[in-house]
């Protein structure tokens, strides 16, 4: 059975989400915008074997390098986009908030409808979500739905940042709505609330 | 860049109608003028203005003029 934690890190109060089956010492992560916060989630045995990023902004991809680095086996996943905003600062903005950090290693690239087998019986499922971002992507895992920033509830979409689009935005909410229907909702800023929150 | 072509780039970023911002405009009175937003600022004065702002900079602004003249 799928097991999901959180934490919220330092940079911009981005979330960190560990999955594991409760039987291995695997985990999955989805984001990594702060290492310490991934950390604070892991036992010391655990052996993460991938991290799936939902967009390329730098609050949630700043910890991978020092992901990367403690374990090395770790694939990160991405979309297409994602990856190109990995290895620019500029892109993934944390130039601007003087802080930059690119990520020029391996991603394992993810397109719509992708799927990957994480546990035995247990898959993920990318949902491409563009709107905040043109890198943005949902992922379902179980019952769980992770939408990054692609939709925060309550909160309006922020799409005035490069590549962001009000339009897509508006498609992209209406399919993350669909896909919410009876599943726990993990956005990129907040905790994990149940579908009926929205 | 006219006045009229910066204030249309802010309301553009800003998300709202034309004509919404004049120079006198307090920033503090703009709902939409939140944290998100100022990243945004950050950027634009880069790609638009070839401008670095800073933070210190940003939190010294107070008027839409304030950001008029910063861009020059």
């Amino acid at each position: 059975m799928l097991a999901v934690t959180s934490a919220v890190g330092q940079v911009m109060n981005s979330i960190v989400y560990a999955l594991s089956d409760g039987i291995s010492h695997d985990y999955y992560l989805v984001d990594i915008g702060d290492f310490d916060a991934a950390r604070s989630l892991l036992p010391k045995d655990a052996n993460v074997r991938g991290v799936f990023i939902t967009h390329g902004h730098h609050d949630h991809i700043f910890g991978i390098n020092d992901l990367k680095k403690a374990y090395p086996d770790c694939v990160v996943y991405a979309s297409e986009e994602c990856a190109r905003m990995l290895t620019s600062a500029k892109l993934n903005l944390s130039m601007y908030l003087e802080m930059p950090m690119e990520y020029k290693g391996e991603v394992t690239i993810l397109h719509d409808g992708d799927r990957v087998n994480l546990f035995d019986g247990i898959n993920l499922t990318a949902i491409s979500t563009p709107g905040h971002n043109p890198s943005c992507l949902c992922f379902i895992v179980d019952d769980y739905l992770f939408i990054g920033d692609s939709y925060i509830p309550g909160v309006k979409v922020v799409t005035n940042l490069p590549g962001g689009s009000k339009r897509q935005a508006q498609e992209s909410v209406e399919k993350i709505l669909e896909l919410a229907e009876g599943k726990k909702v993990c956005s990129g800023h907040y905790a994990i609330q149940d579908q009926k929150l929205i | 860049m006219t006045t009229e072509e910066k204030i249309a780039l802010l309301e553009d970023m800003l998300e709202l109608d034309n004509g919404s911002l004049k120079p006198e405009t307090v920033l503090a009175d703009i709902d939409e003028y939140d944290s998100m937003v100022k990243l945004s600022l950050i950027v634009l004065m880069d790609d638009e203005c070839g401008k670095k702002l800073t933070g210190e900079q940003i939190r010294e602004f107070k008027t839409v003029q304030d950001i008029l003249d910063f861009m020059g």
